[in-house]
């Protein structure tokens, strides 16, 4: 037997948590229709009477105005109450008798065959389901059997149940505030073995609830799927070692997304590239190591500004190999950064000397500007210099201050 | 350049300033980014010029970049750290312009865990720095020379340089 409410202007979330509160198996049908199977509850209510009873009376309490109907066929039962006002039970076998008044407009199919059937005379659906089987099937196909079917009562399909999304998520309640790291890893790797199992995942969420009642939250995000609790756990701890709690610690909450798990196919003739895993966690270890900033793939700007570039996170999945850019350039820059202030004197408008070295051989200047249309504009004159220790610079002169940028090398 | 280099050993590139050695690392990122490897790239100063290396064909998504910010002993740790990872074709310590007396600190026993993590590996690892520093744990050792700075019409554009094999291994003579 099976259960619809139809509840046209009720919120979806309530008219599917009533339902929810009947039976875990709901099937969400419409945005205003529900279905729910109502076997289990015999031994726990009573007949499908008492159960239509309990039903409306849940619902009179959580404010919904719906119509409810019971039947042995879900399709029936939602022809039912969506067309029957109140409280509708169909006994076994008599499906057919209690839907064979309603339109056949009632029906959702296409409209030109409810045209057809207008056109044949067929009003209702005890006329529609009184039509010979085969020659109906005949005109109509699978479409025409589906609405015989509809209309006698017997489509006996199976629910689509709705599955609820599961929510990786644990709390755990600490007995004592915890300050140490340790332990706390400890517990959180409780945490993730139990919640991960094999799983693959691309973000955790930690959050700790503190002793002065504020709470700590951290995210990492990783770039291809992990389903190793280690790697995990290592992260969290690089992670906690840079962003310690203020406060000890009086509770732990952690949740996971999961992701479907990551299928690569390696092939013969593909040089090798970094396990993403193990990539993970050196990368973790780097940017503890000498701090996230400075771990990276460097990308350049599309500027003229010198020395333009940020980095970006290094990530081999997203880094397709293209045809590289032929070289153009025989030489090398090494920056100073930032720029080092030089002393340099000019003689004839040319750099003489820097930093007390001798100029052996200048060229330029080379004038460059821009960003003037911004709050931060630049303009500068470089010179490239040849000194007397060997080395070849590249020194520049801004606002009336000179500086020395790099060495070519 | 690169193919000719022993994988699963070190390499050290030395020179003078401006003698080229920043170009010959260059030239060997380039070429391995070009067959499809990863490569890593441990700059201990920050000194690595993106617009310069792409110019010479390197493909700066296939590289790691690691800046220590002058810690010589981050620098040295963070190499460790990806000869353990694998999977890179290409790792290049960048110690040129490191003071003599910062080098002079670093304990040997750093050369012979490198040479430990590379071997039996299908990486080349470089040492590049101003003078030879990895000795005996290095399979080949390359000075660059700088033999002319080319200047046309007072518009510099190059620096001719000659590298010098001071140990090689067989192959690299054959």
């Amino acid at each position: 037997m099976f259960a619809c409410l139809y509840a046209p202007g009720c919120a979806k979330e309530a008219l599917l948590a009533l339902a929810s509160s009947f039976s875990p198996l709901v099937e969400n049908t419409a945005r205003d229709t529900v279905i729910f199977p109502i076997v289990g509850l015999g031994k726990l209510i009573g007949t499908p009477q008492q159960i239509a009873a309990a039903v409306a009376r849940a619902g009179d309490e959580a404010g919904i105005q719906a119509n409810l109907a019971i039947s042995t066929d879900p399709d029936t039962a939602v022809l039912a109450a969506r067309h029957l006002r109140g409280i509708t039970l169909i006994p076994p076998g008599r499906e057919a008798d209690r839907l064979g008044a309603l339109p056949v407009h009632a029906l959702e199919t296409a409209p030109e065959l409810i045209e057809t059937l207008d056109r044949w005379g067929v009003k209702t659906l005890a006329e529609l389901a009184a039509l010979p089987e085969l020659g109906f099937i005949a005109r109509f196909g699978e479409q025409g059997a589906r609405l015989l079917r509809l209309a006698r009562g017997e489509t006996r399909r199976s629910l689509r149940i709705l599955d609820a999304a599961e929510r990786f998520e644990r709390r755990l309640e600490l007995e004592h505030p915890q300050t140490l790291l340790e332990p706390l890893l400890f517990l959180i790797s409780s945490l993730l073995i139990e919640l991960m199992q094999g799983r693959s995942f691309n973000r955790v969420t930690l959050g700790l609830v503190l002793d002065n009642r504020a709470e700590h939250h951290r995210t990492l995000e990783f770039p291809v799927p992990v389903r190793d609790p280690h790697v995990v756990l290592k992260q969290l701890q690089f992670d906690l070692e840079a962003h310690p709690p203020q406060a000890a610690i009086v509770g732990i909450h952690m949740e996971l997304n999961p992701v479907a798990p990551r299928a690569l196919q390696h092939g013969l003739f593909i040089p090798q590239a970094p396990a993403p895993e193990k990539l993970q966690l050196t990368l973790a270890r780097l940017a503890a190591l000498v701090g996230a900033d400075n771990v990276g793939s460097p990308e350049l700007l599309d500027t003229h500004r010198p020395d333009a570039f940020r980095m970006r996170p290094f990530s081999p999945e997203n880094s397709p190999r293209e045809k590289s850019q032929p070289a153009v350039l025989r030489f090398a820059f090494r920056c100073y950064r930032p720029p080092v202030a030089a002393q340099v004197r000019v003689k004839a408008e040319r750099p003489a000397s820097v930093n007390a070295r001798e100029v052996l051989t200048a060229a330029g200047p080379w004038l460059g500007s821009g960003d003037w249309w911004t709050s931060s504009p630049w303009a500068r004159e470089e010179w490239d210099v040849e000194l007397n220790d060997g080395g070849l610079y590249r020194v520049y002169s801004a606002s009336e201050r000179w500086y020395l940028e790099g060495m070519y090398d | 350049m690169s193919r000719e280099l022993p994988t699963g050993a070190i390499t050290e590139i030395s020179g003078a300033i401006s003698s080229g050695r920043t170009s010959l690392t260059h030239s060997i990122l380039a070429e391995a980014t070009e067959r499809g490897e990863f490569c890593a790239l441990v700059d201990s100063l920050g000194a690595f010029d993106p617009q310069s290396a792409a110019q010479a064909g390197v493909d700066l998504r296939r590289m790691l970049w690691v800046r220590s910010n002058a810690r010589i002993d981050h620098a040295l740790k963070a190499a460790d750290l990806i000869l353990h990872s694998g999977g890179f074709g290409v790792i290049v310590l960048d110690l040129c312009e490191v003071a003599v007396r910062d080098l002079n600190r670093i304990p040997l026993s750093y050369w012979y865990r490198f040479r430990r993590a590379v071997e039996n590996t299908p990486a080349i690892f470089i040492v590049a720095s101003q003078h030879a520093l990895v000795k005996s744990c290095a399979r080949v050792q390359l000075e660059v020379r700088r033999e002319r700075i080319q200047w046309r019409s007072l518009l510099f554009t190059g620096i001719d340089s000659q590298v010098q094999p001071r140990k090689l291994y067989e192959r690299l003579v054959g």
